[in-house]
C-alpha cells in the first residue's frame, strides 16, 4: 500500500492570518508548465497586498488550485514549485472585486538551473515516493514506550518557508555570493553541508538507528552520519567547533528535541547563508504515523538572524531504499570554474 | 566510429537561480546562454559521484570530430530513477542536450537524452501527467 504519494487528491486551504468573509471573493483556475502539461500539486499563495495577509494552497490531480473566501483588494499570487523544473512565478496585482469569482489562470516557465537529469531535488523526491511500499499503520514504539524512529526517511521541503530575517551582514554576504555563482562554497570541495540534512545530492535520506542513549543518522554525503546522544550529557563546554556540530537530544511528550551547538563557522546553511560559531539547531521530531514524520527546524545564529528562523519539513518513510556509498570526487568541474 | 552533428545554440536568456540540493552550482560551471544539442558515438562512461560523466564524438558542421564530456547526476541519485551504469555504453550512438561549460571547453550538462534504444529522458519529465 502506498500512502505517501504525492499525487494524491487534495486541496488544502489555510487562512494564516485571516478568516472567512461572508461575501468572500474567489480566485481559481489552472496551473500548466511551458509545454501547457498540468503542474500538479504546487504550493501556491495569494497575499493581500494592503493587509499582508496571505493564503495558502496547492493544486489538485488537474492542475487547479482555488482560494475562497478572500476580502476585497489587490493580490499577489505566487507559485513556487521546489526544484528546477520551473522558475518561480509572481504576479501582482490581481485585483479582486467584493464577492466575485475570478478565474486566473498561470503558465509557469521553465526552470533553466540544475535541470540535469537526475539531480532535480523536487523529480528525484516525487519518484522516490512513489516506488515506496509502505504500510497504513500507527508509529511503532520502543520498549520504553517513546516512538521508534528507527528507519530510511526521505526529507521533503517546507512548502511555505518563512523569509528568513537576515542580517546586514548576512544579507550582503549572500547577496556577494550570489554574483559569484556561490563558487566558494564547501560543497565545491566536497566539504560537508549544513544541518539538518548534510547530503550532496538528492534525493536527501537520513538513516535513524534508535537506541535509547544514542540515536545515529546515517546520510549519503559527508561526513556520512550524526550522533545524539540521549543519555542526559550536555554540550561540552569548549567544543572543538566542528562542520556538523555536537547534538544531544530528549524527548518532550511524544517529541525528540535534538539541540547542536559548537558548529564552526566555515559551514553554509542551505546554499548560501553563512554562520558564526554561534550557530544552534534545535530539531523537533514526531512521528505521527508509521510513514510519516513532522521535523520542525529552528535555526538560531545572532550573527545572521534577526530572530529564529523557524521552518516545518515533512519526512517520509523510504522501506524500499538501501543507503548507497558517496564518495565525492570533484575535479571534472572544478576545472570549469575557473578563478 | 560514427559520429554525426553538433549544433550549439545561442540564445539570450537571463534568469540566475539557484538550487538548494545541487553538488555544485550550475550556473558557476554551466553556462544558460549556451545551449548545446549534439549526438553522436559514446567513447567513455564515468559512472561515479556526485556526477557521472558521458564522453561523446561529436563531428562539428565542419566535419571535424571532437570528444565531448556531458555530465548528469549522480549514480546514487539515478540509480534510484532506473538507471545503472549500463544504460548508456560505449558504442552506443546517442542524442544530448544541455548547456555548455563557461570556461568554453567541450563540456556541457544534460537536460534531456535520447538513448540508443529510443528511450527519451528529460530532467523534466516526470511531472507532466
Amino acid at each position: 500500500m502506498k500512502n505517501n504519494s504525492p499525487n494524491v487528491l487534495f486541496l488544502i486551504l489555510l487562512a494564516t492570518t485571516a478568516v472567512a468573509q461572508d461575501q468572500g471573493g474567489r480566485f481559481n483556475g489552472e496551473v500548466t508548465g511551458p509545454f501547457d502539461g498540468l503542474v500538479v500539486d504546487a504550493p501556491m499563495r495569494a497575499t493581500h497586498i494592503a493587509s499582508g495577509d496571505s493564503w495558502q494552497t496547492r493544486t489538485d490531480d488537474e492542475g487547479r488550485y482555488e482560494f475562497d473566501g478572500l476580502p476585497a483588494g489587490g493580490y499577489r499570487l505566487q507559485v513556487r514549485v521546489h526544484g528546477a523544473e520551473y522558475r518561480p512565478y509572481k504576479f501582482e496585482p490581481v485585483e479582486l472585486q467584493k464577492g466575485s469569482e475570478l478565474k486566473f489562470d498561470i503558465q509557469l516557465e521553465q526552470g533553466h538551473q540544475l535541470n540535469t537529469i537526475g539531480d532535480d531535488f523536487g523529480i528525484a523526491t516525487a519518484q522516490i515516493l512513489a516506488q515506496q511500499d509502505v504500510p497504513d499503520l500507527p508509529r511503532p514504539t520502543t520498549a520504553d514506550g517513546k516512538p521508534n524512529l528507527a528507519g530510511m526517511w526521505l526529507y521533503g521541503q517546507d512548502l511555505f518557508p518563512p523569509a528568513p530575517k537576515l542580517t546586514e551582514w548576512a544579507a550582503k554576504l549572500i547577496e556577494e555570493r550570489n554574483k559569484n555563482h556561490f563558487i566558494e562554497s564547501p560543497r565545491f570541495r566536497c566539504l560537508p553541508t549544513s544541518l539538518p540534512i548534510p547530503t550532496h545530492t538528492p534525493p536527501v535520506f537520513g538513516k535513524f538507528l534508535h537506541t535509547p542513549e544514542l540515536i545515529v543518522i546515517l546520510y549519503e554525503g559527508i561526513l556520512g552520519y550524526r550522533q545524539i546522544f540521549m543519555d542526559g550529557r550536555g554540550h561540552p563546554e569548549e567544543p572543538d567547533p566542528s562542520w556538523l556540530g555536537h547534538s544531544i537530544g530528549w524527548w518532550e511528550d511524544d517529541v525528540l528535541v535534538v539541540d547542536t551547538t559548537g558548529f564552526n563557522d566555515r559551514g553554509w546553511t542551505g546554499s548560501s547563508h553563512p554562520r558564526s560559531e554561534e550557530f544552534h539547531v534545535i530539531e523537533r521530531y514526531r512521528r505521527t504515523r508509521y510513514g510519516d514524520m513532522d521535523l520542525e527546524l529552528t535555526i538560531e545564529d545572532p550573527a545572521v538572524y534577526e530572530e529564529p528562523w523557524v521552518r516545518q519539513m515533512p519526512m517520509y518513510l523510504a522501506p524500499n531504499e538501501i543507503l548507497f556509498e558517496f564518495v565525492c570526487e570533484n575535479e571534472k568541474w572544478l576545472s570549469s570554474v575557473g578563478d | 566510429m560514427i559520429a554525426k552533428r553538433l549544433v550549439l545554440l545561442m540564445t539570450m536568456l537571463v534568469s540566475v537561480a539557484i538550487p538548494a540540493w545541487a553538488h555544485h552550482s550550475f550556473s558557476a560551471v554551466f553556462d544558460v546562454d549556451s545551449p548545446v544539442e549534439a549526438n553522436g558515438t559514446v567513447t567513455k562512461v564515468e559512472w561515479r559521484n556526485p556526477h557521472a560523466w558521458i564522453y561523446v564524438d561529436v563531428e562539428g558542421e565542419d566535419g571535424i570530430v571532437v570528444n565531448w564530456a556531458f555530465e548528469i547526476g549522480s549514480p546514487n541519485g539515478l540509480r534510484r530513477r532506473g538507471w545503472s551504469r549500463n544504460t548508456v555504453k560505449v558504442g552506443d550512438v546517442i542524442s544530448v542536450s544541455g548547456y555548455r561549460a563557461r570556461d568554453g571547453s567541450n563540456r556541457a550538462n544534460v537536460a534531456s537524452i535520447t538513448l540508443a534504444d529510443g528511450r527519451q529522458m528529460t530532467g523534466n519529465s516526470s511531472r507532466y501527467k
